[in-house]
């Protein structure tokens, strides 16, 4: 038998080995070890897939899934323990057959496989099937009546007449359901049981909606009873989470101490709500670059347009999907939106900042829709009563004008509230304390919050407008990518093959090339999927000046530039933490306050300008400030007090930026005082952190007196480049054509050897040094003599030095691929790249190269 | 973990040893064993692309469908003779890490791969005590009926190349 044959039913048969050790820990651990089970599971489909092992590959797909779904939750696991680890078990006799048989060359075909896996019918289930028709025909009589009596309550005189019967009925029911051993409509009985006494208990309402929905449970319940006598109750627990909540919020009375504002999607809507959530963020970006634009143009009636419209659309869409709370909120800003609107009042600055409080609170929502806390009830509870006083000075506006309402409101801020445009929601701390108590807002006597989505002409307008998206897991995304570049490959192995390239066929090279272009499209396509621009973050950060300046007491223009600029998408995620911290830090201890600024003959406003731009294959990203610039001298003196640097350091010791690059350690702040905004001290080294995390760099350039410039210098990480293909010796090498600013032959005569100082060629008047790469690698192979060769010129920080090749192979498109190593090992390389002949050609990073040519 | 062997008097490394399946596989006429649970695949030996500055038993870079991965000379690493390559000499890629989305993927050249073996506590025996380093990276000694299969420590042998992993390993 050859090698080649006895590998590859080798690996498959390691996974089912494998598979038999995961499931013994399955038998002994339980849940904890399911997710080992999965992952085995999912290597030998991956397995059988590349034996062609059809059958097998779909068992321990849908095995997978299943045990995925059931792993999710114990009380759902445990009883179907036995099940999974049977199955799982007769799965691996199953495939110790078939890899038996293959690698005996048998035919699989006539192995008998296992059953597909489904889930097993977990209720235990007597015989009671007398007693239950009894049951079920006399109890939806009840619950007809339970329903009535709950539906006259509400137009009810003397609701405690009523509110008694209906806690007896329930009870009634309670007591029925225990005989037939239904546990859970047993417990959901009893939970709303002791949530109406609960409510008549604290004078609370009667919870008519919820009790409304238990009604329907039940009756549901008992019509499909009626069909089969074993049909399982349904999902109770939203509901007894709902009832509990009720018990909680009426005990709490009207202390929403700790309380967070819950919201939830319950059955077809699930599937609408990712998409609204993504609308929605989409309407409230839009709304606040509308909002933050009114501050400067107070008179433009479109920003209050926009916004409006944005409120609108999502008040419409959470009315549809039942998000009570929300659509309170939206509704209220969108009254006083549209009072601004129809010009019944004048919106002022305390406007603004209310309808921004409203959009972070709507935001904060819609990430408690996805399972983070929610805001607390008593910061909606204030936030809806500011918004209700300053809209409702519109309608008194004749007779009490804006004296004495508006400083009610400006008196009450609404910062309870946590700026939601940073992705850690700190400030919730109360409320994360206590997650397990949560609150069900009442839907109050709240006339607007039933209204369907009223004449929703506009909001569908803007709708229309709102680019669709759709959430995709980068790990998807990645396979994806890596199979368009396989294709690649595979496409250009195709054309080059000598058996191809001897036909002689017109119509043949046609096709072969109009497969090779529909390749490239897809790739380039594949690539662009995980760019986006960094407009949504700059945007965020004009919001973040400007409730920085103002809480600063200064005024800052921000000028943004080059919002289009494409970077990866995580990259662009994980520059947002740091460029608050640096823009905190800008405006707070960067940019004098007005009256300072006149003393020094600048203008009142202060200049911060955030810009994005692509420079020698990495994108950077400047923050720069017009403030009072770092002051070196106290930078020295600070790191001294705080023993970062030792005693006798001078200032004429130290550059400018090594002094500069002292506010990166940990722990320094060269704040005189510790302000909520920034100055503890935390900020830089953390941003440090951030950056280096990206591979990236941050310098700073930085003037007293006249400003300080941040300069972030961020990798293309997964990003195409375009690169020259060198070749030293047997290896090739791909230099991003951006570093590149020119390459030529050198003669004999160019060449000098400075003492002390290496290689030098002179080109165009000017002397570069020259760095040989085979030197700079160690490498055994390549050219000696530079005249054979090709140096290539290059810049780095303003400084050109001469790389020495081999040739030029040619430019191509590359995607950058990591190394798979821990990246400080590989200084002067930027990652791989997978050529067209399915090897692997470095990525030279022309920067650090060069920095460890000369430390060499 | 528990091996069974706290009666023995002498002491043993065997940081590493859960009893199990192990690939065993041939390096230099000695035959090792890793425990089956790292092993991703085995492939055959491909073009590898050397990765300059880096230790010398890192042999370089290899294109696994699209993903880069290192690859690593066991022979090199425990300071024999580089491998030779033949037709047998293939390359068993091992995951190190936790969960899928952070784990180190590398691949080593061995001589050939021979078998699956179950090697439970009763086989393994006390690794001797030797001034070598290298002794760290063996988890354990499995005497089977007619040979000695030396069970590596996978994890130790990789976490060179980048020691965060010993963090993340389970």
């Amino acid at each position: 038998m050859t090698f080649e044959s006895r590998r590859e039913p080798m690996s498959i048969a390691i996974g089912i080995e494998n598979l038999g050790v995961v499931v013994d820990r399955l038998r002994r651990e339980g849940k904890n070890a399911a997710g080992e089970v999965i992952q085995q599971m999912r290597r030998v489909e991956q397995d059988a897939k590349d034996s062609s092992l059809d059958q097998l590959a779909r068992l321990c797909r849908v095995g997978a899934e299943t045990i995925q779904s059931l792993a999710a939750d114990e009380a759902v696991f445990a009883p179907n323990a036995t099940a999974i680890i049977d199955h799982v078990t007769q799965l691996v006799a199953f495939a110790t057959k078939c890899a038996a048989a293959m690698a005996g060359g048998m035919d699989v075909a006539g192995i008998v496989p296992p059953p597909m896996f489904t889930v097993p019918d977990a209720e235990e289930e007597k015989h009671f099937f007398e007693t239950v028709g009894l049951f079920v025909s006399h109890s939806i009589g009840v619950i007809a009546e339970l329903e009535e009596e709950v539906l006259s309550l509400e137009s009810s005189e003397k609701p405690q007449v009523t509110v008694a019967g209906i806690r007896r009925t329930v009870h009634t029911l309670k007591a029925e359901f225990g005989v037939l051993n239904m546990s859970a409509p047993q417990t959901l009985c009893h939970q709303s049981e002791t949530a109406i006494d609960a409510c008549v208990e604290h004078g609370q309402p009667f919870p008519v909606d919820v009790m409304l929905l238990v009604v329907d449970l039940l009756k549901q319940f008992l019509e499909r009873l009626t069909r089969d006598v074993k049909a399982p109750f349904g999902d109770v627990e939203p509901l007894l989470r709902k009832l509990r909540g009720l018990i909680d919020s009426a005990a709490a009375d009207a202390a929403d101490e700790g309380l967070t504002v819950h919201l939830k999607v319950e059955g077809e809507f699930a599937d609408s709500l990712a998409e609204f959530i993504t609308e929605a963020r989409a309407h409230l970006a839009a709304a606040e670059v509308a909002m933050v634009a009114l501050s400067t143009a107070p008179a433009n009636l479109e920003h209050i347009n926009l916004t409006f419209r944005a409120f609108h659309t999502i008040k419409g869409v959470a009315g549809f999907l039942n998000l009570t709370p929300l659509v309170e909120l939206a509704h209220i800003a969108e009254t006083l939106l549209d009072g601004a609107r129809s010009q019944r009042l004048a919106f002022t600055q305390d406007d603004i900042d209310l309808v921004l409080a409203a959009g972070d609170m709507i935001q904060q929502m819609l990430h408690s829709l996805e399972g983070q806390p929610g805001p607390a009830v008593r910061a909606w509870k204030r936030l809806i009563g500011s918004l209700q006083a300053a809209s409702a000075r519109t309608e008194s506006a004749a007779t009490a004008p804006l004296v004495t309402m508006a400083p009610a409101v400006a008196k009450n801020p609404v910062v309870p509230v946590p700026p939601v445009s940073t992705p850690t929601p700190a400030p919730t701390a109360p409320v994360a304390a206590k997650p397990e108590r949560e609150a069900v807002l009442q839907p109050k006597a709240a006339p607007t919050a039933a209204t369907p989505p009223e004449p929703a002409a506009e909001g569908d307008h803007k709708a229309a407008r709102v680019e669709r998206t759709i959430k995709v897991s980068t790990t998807r995304l990645d396979m994806l990518v890596d199979m368009v570049g396989e294709l690649v490959i595979a496409q250009s192995m195709v054309l080059q093959d000598p058996a191809i390239q001897r036909l002689d066929s017109q119509s043949l090279t046609r096709n072969i090339g109009q497969v090779g272009k529909i390749t490239r499209d897809l790739q380039e396509a594949a690539m662009s999927l995980r760019m986006v621009t960094v407009k949504a973050t700059f945007q965020k950060m004009a919001r973040l000046v400007r409730d920085v300046a103002g809480k600063a007491g200064k005024k800052v223009t921000l000028t943004i530039a080059g919002e289009e600029t494409e970077l990866d998408r995580n990259v662009v995620e994980q520059i947002s933490d740091p460029l608050v911290h640096m823009i905190r830090n800008a405006i707070d201890h960067g940019i004098e306050a007005p009256d300072e600024r006149r003393g020094k003959g600048k203008s009142a406003e202060g200049d911060l300008s955030l810009s994005a731009y692509h420079q020698g294959g990495s994108i950077v990203i400047e923050i720069k400030d017009d403030g009072r610039g770092l002051d070196k001298a106290r930078i020295i003196k600070k790191a001294i007090e705080k023993g970062l640097l030792p005693a006798d350091t001078t200032v004429q010791g130290l550059s400018d930026s090594e002094a500069f690059n002292l506010i990166f350690l940990p722990g320094f702040s060269t704040a005189e005082k510790v302000t909520d905004l920034s100055g503890r001290g935390v900020g830089m080294d953390g941003v440090r952190r951030n950056i280096e995390a990206l591979r990236g760099k941050i310098e700073i350039e930085s003037q007293m007196g006249s400003g300080t410039k941040f300069r972030l210098r961020l990798p293309l990480t997964l990003a195409i480049i375009d690169g020259m293909v060198m070749r030293v010796g047997g290896n090739r090498y791909v230099v991003p054509t951006l570093s590149i600013e020119q390459s030529f032959r050198p003669s004999g005569s160019d060449v000098h050897y400075l003492v002390d100082r290496g290689e030098c060629v002179r080109v165009r008047g000017t002397v570069l040094p020259v760095y040989r790469l085979k030197e700079i690698f160690g490498q055994a192979d390549g050219l000696q003599d530079m005249a054979q060769g090709i140096l290539i010129v290059v810049e780095v920080d303003g400084q050109r030095s001469c790389l020495f090749v081999d040739e030029i192979l040619g430019q191509q498109q590359v995607v950058i691929k990591s190394l798979g190593m821990s990246r400080d090992r590989v200084a002067g390389l930027s990652g791989g790249a997978i050529m067209t002949d399915g090897r692997v050609a470095l990525i030279l990073d022309v920067g650090t190269l060069v920095e460890s040519a000369l430390s060499a | 973990m528990s091996t069974g062997l706290q009666q023995s008097p002498v002491a043993i490394t065997q940081k590493g040893f859960t009893a199990g399946k192990f690939l065993s596989f041939q390096l230099s006429k000695e035959e090792y064993g890793i425990a089956i649970l790292r092993v991703r695949e085995i492939i055959g030996m491909v073009d590898v692309t050397p990765l300059p500055r880096t230790p010398d038993f890192v042999r370089g870079v290899i294109n696994l469908r699209g993903r880069i991965i290192p690859v690593i000379d066991l022979s090199r690493k425990f300071g024999m003779a580089p491998a030779e390559f033949t037709n047998e000499t293939c390359v068993v890629v091992v995951d190190v890490g936790k969960d899928i989305d952070t784990t180190f993927r590398v691949g080593c050249i061995v001589d050939t791969v021979s078998e699956v073996l179950t090697i439970n506590a009763d086989h393994c025996e006390a690794t001797p005590r030797c001034a070598n380093a290298a002794g760290d990276y063996i988890a354990g000694l499995a005497k089977l009926k007619d040979r000695v299969l030396i069970l590596l420590d996978i994890e130790r042998v990789i976490s060179d190349l980048d020691p965060a992993i010993l963090g993340q390993g389970n």
